[in-house]
Parts: C-alpha cells; sequence; structure tokens
C-alpha cells in the first residue's frame, strides 16, 4: 500500500496514534501537505460519510473518525497555505435567532469539517447582524441557517434580506436546514439549497465549492 | 353576497339530513372521565428510585441548571439557591428543592368554557389530548402540506367532536399561513369558538401567554382575580437538554405561575445525544430538570399547580435522531410514572410513533405508547390523536386510529360488574348443556352496550369484506373523518363573549402589528 492508501486505512480504522505517525512519515518521504489532505484524509472522511448514511456506522464512530482527522490536520496546518486549507470552502454554521436548538447543527457541522471544509459554527441564538458580521469577519463563501421551530423560519428570510443589504449575496452560497424546513421555503426565501440530513448536507456544501 | 351565503347554508342542511337519514353516526363511546382502577406499574424497586433521587439531587447541588433568564435568576437567589449570573448556572441545595416543592399540588381542576368539560389533573384520572405543534399536516385527499388555517380549523373541529379526546394540549397543526406576530390571536379565537374545552397557550412569548389568559379569562365570562383561583388553560414548558431553560421557557412559567395558571413541565431528553447513554442516568438528569422547573413555580407562587412531563426517549445511534414508541420509551415512561408520584405530582407521559406512513408500524408504535400509559398510568396523556412522522405530521386518518385504539383502551379501564344478575347463574341455568346465549334472556336484556363497538376496525370475514370493496383502514379512517366533520356541531358561546373576544382580537392585532412596524 501506499503511504497515502495506508493513511486513508488508517483512519477508517479510527486509529488517531498510527494516523498520525503516518502522516508524519508521508511527509518525510516528501508527500505534499495538501496531497495528504486531499488524497489520503479526506477520501477517509468521504467513505465514513457514505457509511453514516447507509448506517454502517454509529454516530459516536463517525465524530470519534472527525476528531482523529482534525488531530492529524494540526500537523498538516503549519504546512498548508490559507489556499489550500480553505479550498473546500468557508462555512459559518449557526441556529437562528430566538432557537436554542443545535444536535442537528452539531453534526452537520463536524460532518462539513470532515468534508474538507473550514466551519465556524456560532451556535445558537444567532441574530442576522451576527450572521453578517462573521460572513464578513472569515470571508466565507458559505452560510448555513438551522431552525427546529416554525415560529422561527422566519428568521431564516431576515438574514438572507441582511446578507442582500449588506452586499455580500454574492459571496456566499445559503442553505438551510431543519426539522420544519422544506424544499419549497428554502425556495421561497431564495436560498441555494435545502438539505434534510447532515449527510446530504456535507455533500451539497462540496458541490458548492466544486 | 349575503343571499349566496344563505342558500349554500340552506343546501348544506339539506345534504346534511339525507346523509344522516342514509347512514348512522360514527360509533363513538360518549365523552366520559377516565381512571385507571388498578395500581400502577413498578419497574424500579423504593431502593432503585432512590438511589436514581439521589443522583439527581446531586446533579441540582454539583453540576446545577442553566436558566437563561434574568427573572428566574433574581427569583432562584432571592430564595437562597446558589446563582452563578455568568454562565447563568442555578445550584440547588436538596433541602432547597424538596422544600420548596412540597407547595405543589398532587392534584387540581381546571376549569373549561363548559364545565362539564373541566379535566381533573391528578389522582387516578386519565386525560387524554390532541397531537400538538407539527409544522405539516397530512390526508389521503390533500396528501402531506404545511400547515394552513384552514386545515387547523378543521383538526379542532375533530378535536371537539372527539369524545375520547378530554382537552387541547395545543394546536393540532400550526397555522403556517398567519403571520408570526399575531398568529396566536387567531389560532386562539378558533379554540374558544370551535371548542368548549380546556386549551393550552403557547409560551414562545410573553404575548402569546398573556394573550391566552385573557381571552380564555373572556371565554368563559369571569374575571381576573377568580381566573387566577380557577386555572382555566395550561401551558408548556420544554427545557432545552441537558440541564438547560431557554429564556422565554423559564419567563413563561414564571408568568403563568404569577397568574395562577398551569403549567406542564415537559422534560425531553433525548437518550445518548442530549442525555446519558444510560436509562438510570437519563432518569437522573430528567428528574433534575424537572425538579428545578417545579421548585422555581412554587417560589414564584407557592401552590401553583404543576405538571411533571416527559417526552424523553433514546436516539437512533446509527443517525443521531430521536425515535419513538420504542422499548426504551416505554421503560421511561413507566418509570417518570413513579418519580411524580414519589413527588407528589399529577403525571404527563405519550402516545407518539416515528413511522412515515398509518401502517402497521404507526399501529405498533403507538401500541407501545399506549402500554406504556396503562402501566405508567399518567393523568395526562399527550399528542393522543393524530401524531405521525415523529411529531412533524398530524394525520387526519391516524386520528380516527389512534381515537379506536384510545376507545378501546378506555374500554380496558372499565371496572368489570360483579353482582347476582352478572354472574348470569339463572341464564346458565335456563341455557344448560350444549345450549347458546343469544336470544336469553340476560343477552336479550343487555346486547346493545354488551361490548365495545368500534367505529373504525373492520370485522367481517374476507368474503364479506372483499364483497363490500375491500377498503383499507386508511380510507375506512377518511371517511370517518368526512363523516365526523359533517356531524360536528358549533358548542354555543354567549354572542356577549364572542364579541369581547373579537373586540380583544382586533385591537391586540392592531397593537402588535405597529409594534412590529
Amino acid at each position: 500500500m501506499s503511504h497515502l492508501e495506508q493513511i486513508t486505512q488508517a483512519l477508517l480504522n479510527i486509529d488517531g496514534e498510527n494516523l498520525n505517525t503516518l502522516v508524519e512519515a508521508a511527509l518525510d518521504n516528501g508527500i505534499e501537505a495538501k496531497d495528504i489532505l486531499n488524497q489520503g484524509l479526506i477520501p477517509a472522511m468521504d467513505i465514513v460519510g457514505e457509511k453514516m448514511e447507509s448506517g454502517d456506522m454509529f454516530i459516536p464512530e463517525v465524530l470519534m473518525a472527525a476528531q482523529v482527522m482534525a488531530g492529524s490536520v494540526e500537523i498538516l496546518k503549519p504546512l498548508l497555505s490559507d489556499d489550500e486549507l480553505s479550498a473546500g470552502g468557508i462555512v459559518i454554521i449557526g441556529t437562528v435567532k430566538g432557537d436554542l436548538h443545535d444536535i442537528g447543527k452539531n453534526l452537520v457541522a463536524m460532518m462539513m469539517e470532515s468534508s474538507g471544509l473550514i466551519v465556524h459554527d456560532l451556535g445558537v441564538d444567532i441574530s442576522p447582524e451576527g450572521f453578517v458580521k462573521t460572513i464578513k469577519e472569515k470571508n466565507a463563501t458559505i452560510l448555513c441557517m438551522s431552525a427546529l421551530l416554525t415560529t422561527t423560519m422566519p428568521m431564516m428570510k431576515q438574514t438572507v434580506d441582511a446578507i442582500v443589504e449588506a452586499g455580500l449575496r454574492d459571496q456566499v452560497k445559503i442553505m438551510i436546514g431543519g426539522a420544519p424546513v422544506t424544499q419549497s421555503f428554502a425556495d421561497e426565501i431564495g436560498v441555494d439549497a435545502f438539505a434534510a440530513d447532515a449527510g446530504s448536507a456535507a455533500k451539497a456544501a462540496k458541490a458548492f465549492a466544486a | 353576497m349575503e343571499t349566496n351565503k344563505k342558500e349554500v347554508e340552506t343546501s348544506n342542511e339539506r345534504n346534511q339530513s339525507s346523509k344522516q337519514a342514509n347512514r348512522r353516526k360514527v360509533p363513538q363511546l360518549p365523552y366520559r372521565n377516565l381512571d385507571f382502577p388498578y395500581a400502577p406499574t413498578n419497574l424500579l424497586s423504593e431502593e432503585q428510585l432512590e438511589e436514581i433521587h439521589e443522583t439527581s439531587l446531586e446533579v441540582l447541588e454539583q453540576v446545577g441548571v442553566a436558566f437563561l433568564s434574568k427573572r428566574a435568576l433574581s427569583v432562584f437567589k432571592a430564595a437562597g439557591a446558589d446563582v452563578d449570573e455568568t454562565t447563568q448556572r442555578v445550584r440547588l441545595d436538596r433541602n432547597l428543592v424538596m422544600e420548596s416543592i412540597k407547595t405543589a399540588p398532587s392534584s387540581f381542576t381546571m376549569t373549561a368554557r363548559n364545565p362539564e368539560r373541566n379535566v381533573l389533573m391528578g389522582g387516578t384520572r386519565l386525560n387524554i389530548s390532541n397531537a400538538t405543534t407539527p409544522p405539516f399536516c397530512s390526508d389521503l385527499k390533500g396528501g402531506r402540506r404545511v400547515g394552513t388555517f384552514e386545515d387547523y380549523c378543521k383538526l379542532l373541529k375533530l378535536c371537539q367532536h372527539l369524545n375520547v379526546v378530554h382537552f387541547l394540549y395545543g394546536y393540532p397543526v400550526e397555522p403556517q399561513d398567519l403571520p408570526v406576530e399575531t398568529r396566536h390571536l387567531d389560532a386562539y379565537l378558533a379554540y374558544a369558538t370551535l371548542t368548549d374545552k380546556v386549551w393550552r397557550a403557547y409560551a414562545t412569548s410573553e404575548d402569546a401567554l398573556r394573550d391566552g389568559v385573557e381571552m380564555a379569562r373572556i371565554a368563559r365570562g369571569i374575571d381576573m382575580e377568580q381566573m387566577r383561583g380557577e386555572p382555566s388553560l395550561l401551558s408548556n414548558i420544554n427545557t432545552n437538554s441537558p440541564l438547560q431553560y431557554g429564556g422565554s421557557m423559564a419567563d413563561g412559567l414564571i408568568t403563568m405561575a404569577e397568574l395562577g395558571q398551569p403549567v406542564v413541565i415537559s422534560v425531553i431528553e433525548m437518550a445518548g445525544a442530549t442525555s446519558p447513554v444510560t436509562l438510570a442516568g437519563t432518569m437522573a438528569q430528567q428528574n433534575a430538570e424537572a425538579l428545578a422547573g417545579v421548585a422555581l413555580s412554587q417560589m414564584v407562587n407557592p401552590g401553583t399547580p404543576v405538571i411533571y412531563g416527559s417526552f424523553t426517549s433514546n436516539i437512533n445511534m446509527r443517525s443521531g435522531s430521536f425515535v419513538l414508541g420504542t422499548p426504551e420509551f416505554v421503560q421511561i415512561g413507566i418509570m417518570s410514572g413513579q418519580f411524580a408520584r414519589r413527588y407528589g405530582l399529577p403525571f404527563k407521559f405519550n402516545n407518539s410513533c416515528t413511522s412515515n406512513a398509518i401502517d402497521a408500524q404507526a399501529a405498533y408504535e403507538s401500541q407501545m405508547s399506549i402500554w406504556a400509559c396503562m402501566m405508567g398510568q399518567p393523568n395526562f396523556l399527550a399528542h393522543g390523536v393524530g401524531w405521525l412522522e415523529n411529531g412533524l405530521t398530524t394525520s387526519f386518518e391516524k386520528m380516527i386510529v389512534d381515537c379506536e385504539m384510545l376507545q378501546m383502551a378506555s374500554r380496558v379501564l372499565e371496572p368489570i360488574e360483579i353482582n347476582k344478575e352478572t354472574l348470569a347463574f339463572d341464564d346458565i341455568k335456563d341455557v344448560g348443556p350444549g345450549g347458546h346465549y343469544l336470544g336469553s334472556k340476560l343477552t336479550m336484556k343487555r346486547f346493545k352496550d354488551a361490548f365495545y363497538e368500534p367505529l373504525l376496525t373492520s370485522w367481517e370475514n374476507y368474503v364479506t369484506w372483499q364483497k363490500k370493496g375491500g377498503v383499507d383502514l386508511v380510507t375506512r379512517a377518511h371517511d370517518i373523518v368526512n363523516q365526523m366533520l359533517d356531524e360536528y356541531e358549533e358548542p354555543v358561546l354567549e354572542p356577549s363573549r364572542r364579541e369581547e373576544l373579537d373586540a380583544y382580537v382586533e385591537r391586540r392585532r392592531e397593537e402588535i402589528q405597529t409594534s412590529v412596524g
């Protein structure tokens, strides 16, 4: 097996120690950091994502895999340029104002990070101004909003309006999700995507960057 | 316009009478109060109950519960709790908690605008309510759709007409075509006019709560002083697990307590995600969250009626999503009942299912829930009729399926009549060996209501069923929905109260719209 194949396998085995050793060895062997990330680590997480969707992996295992990957990415970070790091996209994610629910959002954030995107999770109860501010600060390319209550869904539209007003609509792709959210609501308020679960959210985010 | 309206009404009346001439009414059991005649089931021994309770106390003392509300924090502080303003965490000493909850009544009555629909919350009483607040609804003809005010009103009429529904736990579907800020005004007006049963106001905003109390008061035709002494509506407070009360929930709890109106504190743990993966740990956390809220209500106003509620279940470990009607859900329901009784509080649990269709899965998941109810004995069965899809959809047809299941359960609760006549010795003697009872003296006397008569269930043999069209359950349920909507009668409301309600709604609508700007 090549270095990169071994790295993919170690991550699939959720073996953090071994993975980090292999990453160091790969670097010593002259393999570029961005190749280790894009051809070693991310393909493993793509497989993890598929296994999550098909129910072949348990969520705690997916979480562990994501943590193990994040650990190895720390080794690569100093060697990656900003562009290489953010090639997949820079995501701002949060639950809208008035809403405190975040379990689903947390899973989405984790899956997106594991897919190679940079994710800034703002948490819950985020106002339209809060989203706009962070989009500017982090040069975000993707905004993800979550709501569990029908009474807080209107905040999604208000946030879109605030983004348009700030002249940022062309900069970000906007995705929404949450139990009461629908495709037709997404169409109505003019966002770019609706995702029904973490797996499809991560896929949609990746497709934005492509 | 006026003339046309009249013509339509007359033609409806004509249709109605011809329909009724050809078809007997849907055979519902009469509205009646239900009581559990046998002792609840205990899954936990006394020792086990205390072990979990002890852990709950430790959680309250050492970990604490966060209340994202300045009002709540100041109430706790004044009562002597350890309050950390920066983290908004409240730690409660065990004596403070257990002393505080002592004033919560173990039983209370909610007064409806029709006193024959009063609800006794406590003791052995079982009260059934409707599936509430889903964003979608569905029926066979219209399919699955975002809830509208029209659907909302139709579902309310069904809830009113269904004798198995004792009170309204909330909106049978969220009427999403109404603007959020004023939605509650139209929704509450419909509650008060289309039904005469106790209903629930929403704590999602201070407006939604106070307008609810005021409108319930007007509908009852009483003043605020009488209202304070007679709980007339309820609200629902959910925790945001783990160990958190959101701002509007905590403030809602306080407002209701100040107004002397009851709340159900409904803790929703998702074991494995927002509570420990073990049931013992989940129960310990559930108790801690509930006790903190109960204590708060009593600190604000000792004697406030408050219900220990649970909507706790487990997650699907492969997807992370919440699942209902599971074995764990049943165990939690039964154990929750034990704790509610240990704390001397009325108890709320739920009918529920995760299924996306009205199929065998929906039926067995709901049956598992009803089983939990029969053993755990809640005073308040939430989401009794209509629930589908983990609570995302209220199904018109499922309301009838649930009605059938709950009616059957209610029959099981009826005590067996034992007396000289029912022991039937005379009949047995008359009929003798090898005879039959179909025309016997006792049978002739009692045949009409000897046994439960179903409204939805098909008892025909295969050939007969096929001959009649081989109609499946969901289609039959759909027909019953339509028949019941035809049979529905709007309960009488004094015109003066109706006028006052209408005026209140219009005034408040203007005020809210102006303030929203």
